[in-house]
Protein backbone atom coordinates (compact mmCIF):
# COMPACT_ATOMS: atom_id res chain seq x y z
CA UNK A 1 0.00 0.00 0.00
CA UNK A 2 1.19 3.50 -0.77
CA UNK A 3 2.22 5.20 2.43
CA UNK A 4 0.68 8.60 2.93
CA UNK A 5 0.86 10.66 6.05
CA UNK A 6 -2.60 9.32 6.85
CA UNK A 7 -3.58 5.72 6.68
CA UNK A 8 -7.04 4.79 5.42
CA UNK A 9 -9.83 4.93 7.96
CA UNK A 10 -9.61 1.80 10.07
CA UNK A 11 -5.93 1.36 9.22
CA UNK A 12 -6.35 -0.70 6.06
CA UNK A 13 -7.77 0.07 2.66
CA UNK A 14 -10.65 -2.30 2.00
CA UNK A 15 -10.54 -3.83 -1.48
CA UNK A 16 -13.13 -6.39 -2.42
CA UNK A 17 -12.93 -6.70 -6.19
CA UNK A 18 -12.64 -10.35 -7.11
CA UNK A 19 -9.99 -11.42 -9.60
CA UNK A 20 -11.60 -12.36 -12.93
CA UNK A 21 -10.79 -16.05 -12.60
CA UNK A 22 -12.47 -16.24 -9.22
CA UNK A 23 -15.38 -14.01 -10.25
CA UNK A 24 -16.22 -16.35 -13.11
CA UNK A 25 -16.89 -19.21 -10.71
CA UNK A 26 -18.58 -17.74 -7.65
CA UNK A 27 -21.91 -16.92 -9.24
CA UNK A 28 -23.07 -20.42 -10.17
CA UNK A 29 -26.42 -21.27 -8.67
CA UNK A 30 -26.79 -18.05 -6.72
CA UNK A 31 -30.15 -16.32 -6.56
CA UNK A 32 -29.88 -13.11 -8.60
CA UNK A 33 -31.31 -9.86 -7.25
CA UNK A 34 -31.53 -6.77 -9.47
CA UNK A 35 -30.31 -3.59 -7.76
CA UNK A 36 -30.92 0.08 -8.40
CA UNK A 37 -28.34 2.75 -9.20
CA UNK A 38 -27.86 3.88 -5.59
CA UNK A 39 -27.00 0.39 -4.38
CA UNK A 40 -24.69 -0.15 -7.35
CA UNK A 41 -22.77 3.03 -6.51
CA UNK A 42 -22.54 1.99 -2.87
CA UNK A 43 -21.22 -1.44 -3.83
CA UNK A 44 -18.42 0.40 -5.64
CA UNK A 45 -17.84 2.61 -2.61
CA UNK A 46 -17.42 -0.46 -0.46
CA UNK A 47 -15.49 -2.67 -2.87
CA UNK A 48 -12.88 -0.09 -3.87
CA UNK A 49 -12.40 1.14 -0.32
CA UNK A 50 -13.93 4.60 -0.56
CA UNK A 51 -15.96 3.54 2.49
CA UNK A 52 -13.12 1.80 4.39
CA UNK A 53 -13.40 0.25 6.94
CA UNK A 54 -16.81 -0.95 5.72
CA UNK A 55 -16.61 -4.30 3.99
CA UNK A 56 -20.30 -4.49 3.24
CA UNK A 57 -23.75 -3.18 4.06
CA UNK A 58 -24.33 -2.45 7.74
CA UNK A 59 -25.81 -5.00 10.12
CA UNK A 60 -28.20 -4.05 12.91
CA UNK A 61 -25.57 -3.46 15.62
CA UNK A 62 -23.52 -1.19 13.38
CA UNK A 63 -26.62 0.67 12.21
CA UNK A 64 -27.72 1.25 15.82
CA UNK A 65 -24.29 2.48 16.76
CA UNK A 66 -23.91 4.69 13.67
CA UNK A 67 -27.26 6.37 14.17
CA UNK A 68 -26.86 6.83 17.93
CA UNK A 69 -23.13 7.49 18.31
CA UNK A 70 -21.81 8.26 14.82
CA UNK A 71 -19.52 5.27 15.27
CA UNK A 72 -19.42 1.70 14.08
CA UNK A 73 -19.86 -0.97 16.74
CA UNK A 74 -16.06 -1.40 16.73
CA UNK A 75 -15.62 2.26 17.70
CA UNK A 76 -14.47 3.76 14.41
CA UNK A 77 -16.16 7.01 13.49
CA UNK A 78 -18.86 6.48 10.85
CA UNK A 79 -21.81 8.74 10.28
CA UNK A 80 -23.97 7.59 7.36
CA UNK A 81 -25.99 4.38 7.19
CA UNK A 82 -24.88 2.32 4.19
CA UNK A 83 -27.72 -0.15 3.97
CA UNK A 84 -29.24 -2.57 1.50
CA UNK A 85 -33.02 -2.69 1.58
CA UNK A 86 -35.25 -5.47 0.34
CA UNK A 87 -38.97 -6.15 0.59
CA UNK A 88 -40.15 -9.09 2.68
CA UNK A 89 -41.53 -10.64 -0.48
CA UNK A 90 -38.13 -10.37 -2.20
CA UNK A 91 -36.41 -11.93 0.77
CA UNK A 92 -38.70 -14.93 0.46
CA UNK A 93 -38.59 -15.08 -3.33
CA UNK A 94 -34.80 -14.96 -3.53
CA UNK A 95 -34.26 -17.10 -0.45
CA UNK A 96 -32.17 -14.43 1.27
CA UNK A 97 -31.04 -15.72 4.64
CA UNK A 98 -28.08 -15.56 6.96
CA UNK A 99 -25.13 -17.61 5.77
CA UNK A 100 -26.24 -17.55 2.12
CA UNK A 101 -24.60 -15.60 -0.68
CA UNK A 102 -26.69 -13.80 -3.29
CA UNK A 103 -25.77 -12.34 -6.63
CA UNK A 104 -26.53 -8.66 -7.28
CA UNK A 105 -27.46 -7.85 -10.86
CA UNK A 106 -26.88 -4.40 -12.29
CA UNK A 107 -27.66 -3.31 -15.82
CA UNK A 108 -28.87 -6.89 -16.14
CA UNK A 109 -25.36 -8.20 -15.58
CA UNK A 110 -23.74 -10.05 -12.68
CA UNK A 111 -22.24 -7.23 -10.66
CA UNK A 112 -21.45 -8.22 -7.09
CA UNK A 113 -22.06 -10.86 -4.49
CA UNK A 114 -23.47 -10.18 -1.06
CA UNK A 115 -22.55 -12.59 1.74
CA UNK A 116 -25.67 -12.32 3.85
CA UNK A 117 -24.87 -12.01 7.54
CA UNK A 118 -28.11 -10.57 8.80
CA UNK A 119 -31.64 -9.72 7.72
CA UNK A 120 -33.36 -7.27 10.03
CA UNK A 121 -36.17 -4.81 10.48
CA UNK A 122 -35.87 -1.15 11.35
CA UNK A 123 -38.01 1.86 12.13
CA UNK A 124 -37.95 4.27 9.17
CA UNK A 125 -39.07 7.31 11.08
CA UNK A 126 -36.60 6.77 13.92
CA UNK A 127 -33.82 6.25 11.38
CA UNK A 128 -34.73 9.46 9.56
CA UNK A 129 -34.85 11.42 12.78
CA UNK A 130 -31.49 10.17 13.99
CA UNK A 131 -29.68 10.70 10.73
CA UNK A 132 -31.32 13.86 9.46
CA UNK A 133 -32.61 15.40 12.68
CA UNK A 134 -36.10 15.54 11.18
CA UNK A 135 -38.84 13.27 9.93
CA UNK A 136 -40.08 15.91 7.50
CA UNK A 137 -40.68 14.25 4.14
CA UNK A 138 -39.69 17.42 2.31
CA UNK A 139 -36.09 16.67 3.30
CA UNK A 140 -34.62 14.69 0.37
CA UNK A 141 -32.70 12.34 2.68
CA UNK A 142 -35.80 11.63 4.73
CA UNK A 143 -37.76 11.01 1.55
CA UNK A 144 -35.10 8.56 0.44
CA UNK A 145 -35.26 6.78 3.81
CA UNK A 146 -39.04 6.49 3.61
CA UNK A 147 -38.72 5.00 0.13
CA UNK A 148 -36.58 2.13 1.43
CA UNK A 149 -38.18 -1.30 1.51
CA UNK A 150 -39.08 -2.92 4.82
CA UNK A 151 -35.98 -4.95 5.66
CA UNK A 152 -32.25 -4.38 5.62
CA UNK A 153 -29.72 -7.03 4.64
CA UNK A 154 -26.27 -6.74 6.16
CA UNK A 155 -23.19 -8.49 4.81
CA UNK A 156 -19.94 -8.29 2.90
CA UNK A 157 -19.86 -7.23 -0.74
CA UNK A 158 -17.55 -8.53 -3.47
CA UNK A 159 -17.45 -6.73 -6.80
CA UNK A 160 -17.31 -9.16 -9.71
CA UNK A 161 -15.85 -6.92 -12.37
CA UNK A 162 -14.24 -3.53 -12.63
CA UNK A 163 -16.24 -0.72 -14.14
CA UNK A 164 -15.62 1.29 -17.28
CA UNK A 165 -15.95 5.02 -16.75
CA UNK A 166 -17.02 6.84 -19.88
CA UNK A 167 -15.78 10.15 -21.31
CA UNK A 168 -15.59 12.89 -20.31
CA UNK A 169 -15.23 11.42 -16.80
CA UNK A 170 -12.52 8.87 -17.62
CA UNK A 171 -9.47 10.92 -16.59
CA UNK A 172 -11.12 11.94 -13.33
CA UNK A 173 -11.94 8.47 -12.01
CA UNK A 174 -9.51 7.18 -9.44
CA UNK A 175 -10.04 4.36 -6.98
CA UNK A 176 -8.60 5.11 -3.53
CA UNK A 177 -5.59 2.93 -4.33
CA UNK A 178 -5.01 4.78 -7.61
CA UNK A 179 -5.50 8.18 -6.08
CA UNK A 180 -3.12 7.43 -3.24
CA UNK A 181 -0.56 6.34 -5.82
CA UNK A 182 -1.11 9.55 -7.80
CA UNK A 183 -0.71 11.65 -4.66
CA UNK A 184 2.52 9.84 -3.86
CA UNK A 185 3.74 10.30 -7.45
CA UNK A 186 3.16 14.02 -7.14
CA UNK A 187 5.02 14.09 -3.86
CA UNK A 188 2.10 15.64 -2.02
CA UNK A 189 2.30 15.20 1.74
CA UNK A 190 -0.51 17.50 2.74
CA UNK A 191 -3.62 17.39 0.58
CA UNK A 192 -6.78 19.39 1.17
CA UNK A 193 -10.06 18.13 -0.25
CA UNK A 194 -12.72 20.35 -1.77
CA UNK A 195 -16.13 18.71 -2.00
CA UNK A 196 -18.26 20.00 -4.83
CA UNK A 197 -21.56 19.70 -6.67
CA UNK A 198 -21.19 23.08 -8.36
CA UNK A 199 -19.39 24.70 -11.21
CA UNK A 200 -16.85 27.00 -9.58
CA UNK A 201 -17.30 30.73 -9.31
CA UNK A 202 -14.53 32.82 -7.83
CA UNK A 203 -15.99 32.42 -4.34
CA UNK A 204 -15.34 28.68 -4.64
CA UNK A 205 -11.92 29.39 -6.11
CA UNK A 206 -10.98 31.47 -3.10
CA UNK A 207 -12.41 28.91 -0.70
CA UNK A 208 -9.95 26.43 -2.22
CA UNK A 209 -7.08 28.87 -2.18
CA UNK A 210 -7.82 29.83 1.42
CA UNK A 211 -7.94 26.15 2.40
CA UNK A 212 -4.66 25.51 0.61
CA UNK A 213 -2.95 28.15 2.72
CA UNK A 214 -4.75 27.19 5.93
CA UNK A 215 -3.64 23.59 5.52
CA UNK A 216 -0.16 24.57 4.36
CA UNK A 217 -0.96 22.06 1.65
CA UNK A 218 1.01 20.68 -1.27
CA UNK A 219 -2.11 19.97 -3.28
CA UNK A 220 -5.84 20.51 -3.63
CA UNK A 221 -8.08 17.57 -4.47
CA UNK A 222 -11.37 18.62 -6.03
CA UNK A 223 -13.70 15.73 -5.33
CA UNK A 224 -16.86 16.11 -7.38
CA UNK A 225 -19.85 14.12 -6.23
CA UNK A 226 -21.48 12.32 -9.13
CA UNK A 227 -24.72 10.55 -8.34
CA UNK A 228 -28.46 10.81 -8.56
CA UNK A 229 -29.41 14.10 -10.14
CA UNK A 230 -32.39 16.30 -9.53
CA UNK A 231 -33.89 18.76 -12.00
CA UNK A 232 -32.10 22.06 -11.66
CA UNK A 233 -28.77 20.56 -10.53
CA UNK A 234 -25.72 21.34 -12.62
CA UNK A 235 -25.05 18.60 -15.14
CA UNK A 236 -22.18 16.36 -14.03
CA UNK A 237 -20.05 17.06 -17.08
CA UNK A 238 -20.10 20.82 -16.45
CA UNK A 239 -19.10 20.40 -12.80
CA UNK A 240 -16.09 18.24 -13.51
CA UNK A 241 -14.83 19.98 -16.66
CA UNK A 242 -15.31 23.45 -15.18
CA UNK A 243 -13.16 22.59 -12.17
CA UNK A 244 -10.50 21.11 -14.38
CA UNK A 245 -10.60 24.23 -16.57
CA UNK A 246 -9.37 26.25 -13.58
CA UNK A 247 -6.22 24.14 -13.69
CA UNK A 248 -5.93 24.15 -17.47
CA UNK A 249 -6.12 27.93 -17.59
CA UNK A 250 -3.72 28.61 -14.75
CA UNK A 251 -5.97 29.79 -11.95
CA UNK A 252 -4.34 26.88 -10.14
CA UNK A 253 -0.93 25.61 -11.11
CA UNK A 254 -1.21 22.06 -12.46
CA UNK A 255 1.30 20.94 -9.85
CA UNK A 256 -1.11 21.71 -7.02
CA UNK A 257 -4.56 20.87 -8.39
CA UNK A 258 -6.30 17.60 -9.23
CA UNK A 259 -9.95 16.95 -10.06
CA UNK A 260 -11.56 13.60 -9.33
CA UNK A 261 -15.05 12.14 -9.09
CA UNK A 262 -16.83 10.37 -6.26
CA UNK A 263 -19.84 8.22 -7.07
CA UNK A 264 -22.30 8.95 -4.30
CA UNK A 265 -25.92 10.00 -3.97
CA UNK A 266 -26.04 13.08 -1.79
CA UNK A 267 -28.24 12.69 1.28
CA UNK A 268 -28.11 16.37 2.36
CA UNK A 269 -27.51 15.22 5.93
CA UNK A 270 -25.60 18.38 6.89
CA UNK A 271 -23.10 17.67 9.68
CA UNK A 272 -23.38 13.89 9.41
CA UNK A 273 -22.68 14.01 5.73
CA UNK A 274 -19.76 16.35 6.36
CA UNK A 275 -18.22 13.66 8.57
CA UNK A 276 -18.84 11.08 5.86
CA UNK A 277 -17.20 13.31 3.25
CA UNK A 278 -14.19 13.71 5.52
CA UNK A 279 -13.80 9.95 5.95
CA UNK A 280 -14.12 9.20 2.25
CA UNK A 281 -11.49 11.81 1.39
CA UNK A 282 -9.27 10.44 4.14
CA UNK A 283 -9.51 7.12 2.34
CA UNK A 284 -8.53 8.88 -0.88
CA UNK A 285 -5.32 10.06 0.79
CA UNK A 286 -6.25 13.58 1.88
CA UNK A 287 -4.88 15.01 5.09
CA UNK A 288 -7.31 17.94 5.27
CA UNK A 289 -10.87 18.66 4.18
CA UNK A 290 -12.35 22.09 3.68
CA UNK A 291 -15.85 22.78 4.96
CA UNK A 292 -17.63 26.00 4.11
CA UNK A 293 -21.03 27.40 4.92
CA UNK A 294 -24.01 25.05 4.71
CA UNK A 295 -21.92 22.02 3.87
CA UNK A 296 -24.20 19.23 2.56
CA UNK A 297 -27.22 21.07 3.90
CA UNK A 298 -30.61 21.66 2.39
CA UNK A 299 -33.32 24.20 3.17
CA UNK A 300 -33.14 25.39 6.77
CA UNK A 301 -32.79 22.01 8.49
CA UNK A 302 -29.27 22.76 9.75
CA UNK A 303 -27.62 25.91 10.99
CA UNK A 304 -25.19 27.37 8.42
CA UNK A 305 -22.14 26.19 10.36
CA UNK A 306 -23.53 22.94 11.80
CA UNK A 307 -20.93 21.05 9.82
CA UNK A 308 -18.18 23.04 11.54
CA UNK A 309 -19.47 22.29 15.00
CA UNK A 310 -19.74 18.53 14.57
CA UNK A 311 -15.99 18.01 14.34
CA UNK A 312 -15.43 19.13 17.92
CA UNK A 313 -17.09 15.84 19.00
CA UNK A 314 -14.77 13.74 16.84
CA UNK A 315 -11.14 14.23 17.84
CA UNK A 316 -10.20 10.81 16.41
CA UNK A 317 -11.47 11.50 12.90
CA UNK A 318 -7.99 11.20 11.44
CA UNK A 319 -8.34 13.99 8.88
CA UNK A 320 -8.05 17.66 9.72
CA UNK A 321 -11.10 19.81 8.97
CA UNK A 322 -10.35 23.25 7.54
CA UNK A 323 -13.27 25.42 8.56
CA UNK A 324 -13.90 28.26 6.15
CA UNK A 325 -16.23 31.19 6.57
CA UNK A 326 -17.84 33.03 3.70
CA UNK A 327 -16.10 34.65 0.77
CA UNK A 328 -17.93 37.42 -1.04
CA UNK A 329 -17.36 40.25 -3.48
CA UNK A 330 -16.49 43.47 -1.67
CA UNK A 331 -16.88 46.62 -3.79
CA UNK A 332 -14.60 48.55 -1.45
CA UNK A 333 -11.82 45.97 -1.49
CA UNK A 334 -12.61 45.65 -5.22
CA UNK A 335 -12.22 41.92 -5.11
CA UNK A 336 -13.16 38.67 -3.45
CA UNK A 337 -12.88 38.99 0.30
CA UNK A 338 -13.26 36.72 3.30
CA UNK A 339 -15.56 37.76 6.09
CA UNK A 340 -12.72 36.78 8.43
CA UNK A 341 -10.52 39.52 6.96
CA UNK A 342 -12.69 42.17 5.36
CA UNK A 343 -14.18 44.95 7.46
CA UNK A 344 -16.84 45.96 4.94
CA UNK A 345 -19.34 43.17 5.60
CA UNK A 346 -22.25 45.57 5.29
CA UNK A 347 -21.17 46.24 1.68
CA UNK A 348 -20.73 42.57 0.84
CA UNK A 349 -22.23 41.24 -2.37
CA UNK A 350 -22.87 37.58 -1.68
CA UNK A 351 -22.36 34.69 -4.07
CA UNK A 352 -25.76 33.08 -4.00
CA UNK A 353 -26.05 29.76 -5.81
CA UNK A 354 -29.42 30.86 -7.14
CA UNK A 355 -27.94 34.06 -8.49
CA UNK A 356 -25.08 32.34 -10.27
CA UNK A 357 -27.42 29.75 -11.76
CA UNK A 358 -29.63 32.53 -13.08
CA UNK A 359 -26.67 34.19 -14.76
CA UNK A 360 -25.58 30.97 -16.42
CA UNK A 361 -29.10 30.11 -17.47
CA UNK A 362 -29.35 33.46 -19.23
CA UNK A 363 -26.02 32.80 -20.94
CA UNK A 364 -24.77 36.21 -19.86
CA UNK A 365 -21.01 36.22 -19.36
CA UNK A 366 -20.31 37.75 -15.96
CA UNK A 367 -17.29 39.81 -15.05
CA UNK A 368 -14.17 37.73 -14.53
CA UNK A 369 -14.11 38.95 -10.95
CA UNK A 370 -16.93 36.57 -10.14
CA UNK A 371 -16.78 33.94 -12.85
CA UNK A 372 -13.75 33.06 -14.93
CA UNK A 373 -14.54 33.50 -18.64
CA UNK A 374 -12.83 30.21 -19.45
CA UNK A 375 -15.05 28.47 -16.93
CA UNK A 376 -18.12 30.17 -18.35
CA UNK A 377 -17.13 29.01 -21.83
CA UNK A 378 -16.68 25.40 -20.80
CA UNK A 379 -20.02 25.39 -18.98
CA UNK A 380 -21.73 26.69 -22.12
CA UNK A 381 -19.90 24.07 -24.21
CA UNK A 382 -21.06 21.35 -21.82
CA UNK A 383 -24.63 22.63 -22.03
CA UNK A 384 -24.56 22.14 -25.79
CA UNK A 385 -22.55 18.96 -25.88
CA UNK A 386 -23.97 17.04 -22.93
CA UNK A 387 -26.93 18.93 -21.50
CA UNK A 388 -29.26 19.19 -24.49
CA UNK A 389 -28.80 22.96 -24.47
CA UNK A 390 -28.78 23.53 -20.72
CA UNK A 391 -26.11 23.49 -18.03
CA UNK A 392 -28.82 22.31 -15.66
CA UNK A 393 -30.45 18.94 -15.32
CA UNK A 394 -33.78 18.67 -17.09
CA UNK A 395 -36.01 15.77 -17.93
CA UNK A 396 -34.21 14.99 -21.17
CA UNK A 397 -30.83 14.85 -19.47
CA UNK A 398 -32.21 12.44 -16.88
CA UNK A 399 -33.64 10.27 -19.63
CA UNK A 400 -31.03 10.41 -22.40
CA UNK A 401 -27.69 11.35 -20.90
CA UNK A 402 -24.66 9.14 -21.45
CA UNK A 403 -24.07 6.89 -18.46
CA UNK A 404 -21.12 7.79 -16.24
CA UNK A 405 -20.02 4.17 -16.13
CA UNK A 406 -20.91 0.73 -17.33
CA UNK A 407 -19.62 -2.70 -16.53
CA UNK A 408 -16.49 -4.12 -18.04
CA UNK A 409 -17.41 -6.58 -20.73
CA UNK A 410 -15.37 -9.48 -19.42
CA UNK A 411 -17.45 -12.57 -19.03
CA UNK A 412 -18.84 -13.50 -15.67
CA UNK A 413 -21.17 -16.42 -15.99
CA UNK A 414 -24.85 -15.70 -15.68
CA UNK A 415 -26.72 -17.58 -12.99
CA UNK A 416 -28.81 -20.53 -14.04
CA UNK A 417 -32.42 -19.51 -14.49
CA UNK B 1 -50.03 44.62 -10.04
CA UNK B 2 -51.13 44.86 -6.42
CA UNK B 3 -48.27 45.50 -4.03
CA UNK B 4 -50.03 43.65 -1.22
CA UNK B 5 -49.68 40.24 -2.81
CA UNK B 6 -46.48 38.22 -2.88
CA UNK B 7 -44.18 39.09 -5.75
CA UNK B 8 -41.97 36.53 -7.45
CA UNK B 9 -39.30 38.33 -9.47
CA UNK B 10 -37.91 36.95 -12.71
CA UNK B 11 -34.33 38.19 -12.94
CA UNK B 12 -32.92 39.05 -16.34
CA UNK B 13 -29.17 39.57 -16.31
CA UNK B 14 -27.83 42.51 -18.21
CA UNK B 15 -24.71 42.24 -20.30
CA UNK B 16 -23.21 45.16 -22.22
CA UNK B 17 -25.39 44.66 -25.28
CA UNK B 18 -28.55 44.54 -23.20
CA UNK B 19 -27.44 47.55 -21.19
CA UNK B 20 -27.09 49.58 -24.40
CA UNK B 21 -30.58 48.57 -25.50
CA UNK B 22 -32.00 49.45 -22.09
CA UNK B 23 -30.33 52.84 -22.23
CA UNK B 24 -31.71 53.51 -25.70
CA UNK B 25 -35.19 52.67 -24.42
CA UNK B 26 -34.75 55.08 -21.52
CA UNK B 27 -34.81 52.23 -19.03
CA UNK B 28 -31.23 52.32 -17.77
CA UNK B 29 -32.44 53.16 -14.27
CA UNK B 30 -34.40 49.91 -14.02
CA UNK B 31 -31.17 47.90 -13.87
CA UNK B 32 -29.52 47.52 -10.49
CA UNK B 33 -26.04 46.26 -9.72
CA UNK B 34 -26.01 43.00 -7.83
CA UNK B 35 -22.58 41.44 -7.99
CA UNK B 36 -19.23 42.92 -9.02
CA UNK B 37 -20.76 45.30 -11.52
CA UNK B 38 -23.16 42.77 -13.00
CA UNK B 39 -26.64 44.24 -13.36
CA UNK B 40 -30.10 42.76 -13.38
CA UNK B 41 -33.68 43.81 -14.07
CA UNK B 42 -36.48 42.08 -12.21
CA UNK B 43 -39.85 41.42 -13.83
CA UNK B 44 -42.52 40.90 -11.19
CA UNK B 45 -44.93 37.96 -11.24
CA UNK B 46 -47.87 37.46 -8.91
CA UNK B 47 -49.01 34.15 -7.48
CA UNK B 48 -51.25 33.24 -10.36
CA UNK B 49 -48.71 34.25 -13.00
CA UNK B 50 -46.02 32.26 -11.18
CA UNK B 51 -48.23 29.15 -11.24
CA UNK B 52 -48.98 29.54 -14.94
CA UNK B 53 -45.29 29.94 -15.74
CA UNK B 54 -44.26 26.90 -13.71
CA UNK B 55 -47.01 24.89 -15.34
CA UNK B 56 -46.02 25.99 -18.82
CA UNK B 57 -42.28 25.57 -18.26
CA UNK B 58 -41.87 22.53 -16.01
CA UNK B 59 -38.09 22.88 -15.75
CA UNK B 60 -38.51 26.28 -14.09
CA UNK B 61 -38.58 26.58 -10.32
CA UNK B 62 -39.59 29.11 -7.74
CA UNK B 63 -36.85 29.44 -5.14
CA UNK B 64 -39.19 29.80 -2.19
CA UNK B 65 -36.43 28.94 0.30
CA UNK B 66 -34.29 32.00 -0.29
CA UNK B 67 -34.95 34.60 -2.96
CA UNK B 68 -38.57 33.90 -4.01
CA UNK B 69 -37.33 34.32 -7.57
CA UNK B 70 -38.54 32.27 -10.52
CA UNK B 71 -35.50 30.47 -11.90
CA UNK B 72 -34.52 28.23 -14.78
CA UNK B 73 -36.89 29.64 -17.35
CA UNK B 74 -35.64 28.78 -20.84
CA UNK B 75 -33.20 31.30 -22.25
CA UNK B 76 -35.44 32.09 -25.21
CA UNK B 77 -38.27 32.95 -22.82
CA UNK B 78 -35.98 35.38 -21.03
CA UNK B 79 -35.11 36.92 -24.40
CA UNK B 80 -38.79 37.32 -25.21
CA UNK B 81 -39.41 38.93 -21.83
CA UNK B 82 -36.52 41.34 -22.34
CA UNK B 83 -37.80 42.28 -25.81
CA UNK B 84 -41.24 42.96 -24.34
CA UNK B 85 -39.68 45.18 -21.67
CA UNK B 86 -38.05 47.26 -24.40
CA UNK B 87 -41.17 47.38 -26.55
CA UNK B 88 -43.47 48.41 -23.72
CA UNK B 89 -40.83 50.48 -21.86
CA UNK B 90 -41.89 48.87 -18.60
CA UNK B 91 -40.99 45.95 -16.36
CA UNK B 92 -44.64 45.13 -15.80
CA UNK B 93 -45.02 43.01 -18.92
CA UNK B 94 -45.67 39.50 -17.70
CA UNK B 95 -49.41 39.70 -18.32
CA UNK B 96 -48.73 40.52 -21.96
CA UNK B 97 -46.26 37.69 -22.26
CA UNK B 98 -48.68 35.18 -20.78
CA UNK B 99 -51.45 36.47 -22.99
CA UNK B 100 -49.23 35.81 -25.97
CA UNK B 101 -48.99 32.22 -24.75
CA UNK B 102 -52.76 32.07 -24.65
CA UNK B 103 -52.64 30.90 -21.06
CA UNK B 104 -53.48 33.81 -18.86
CA UNK B 105 -55.87 36.56 -18.03
CA UNK B 106 -55.67 39.76 -20.11
CA UNK B 107 -53.16 42.34 -18.95
CA UNK B 108 -54.38 45.23 -16.81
Amino acid sequence: MVDNSLSPHGGKLVERVLPPAQAAHVTHGLPAIPIRDQIARECLGIAYGFFSPLEGFLGAADLRSVTAEMRLANGYVWSMPIVFDLAEEEIKRFGVKEGKTVLLLYQDQPYATLEVEEVYSYDKEALARQVYGTSDERHPGVRRTYSYKDRFVGGKVNLLRPLVVHPPFTPFWYTPRELRAEIARRGWKRVVAHQTRNVPHTGHEWLMKGAYFAANADGILVSAVIGEKRPGDYIDEAIVLAHDRLRETGYFRPEIHLTSILLWDMRYAGPREAVFHALVRKNLGCTHHMFGRDHAGVGTYYSPYAAHEVFAQLPDLGIQPVLAREWYYCPLCAGIASEELCGHKEQAQQFSGTLIRGILQDGVKPTRLIFRPEVFDVVMECAERYGFGSAFVAERYLRDRNPVFSLASKEVSRPSP
Amino acid sequence: MSTNRPVYPINIWINEERETRLREAGLAATAREVLAGLKVISIPADDQQKDVLLDRFPAAKCDTATTNTIELLPREVKEQLFTLVLERRSLDILGHFLLSLGKQRPPP
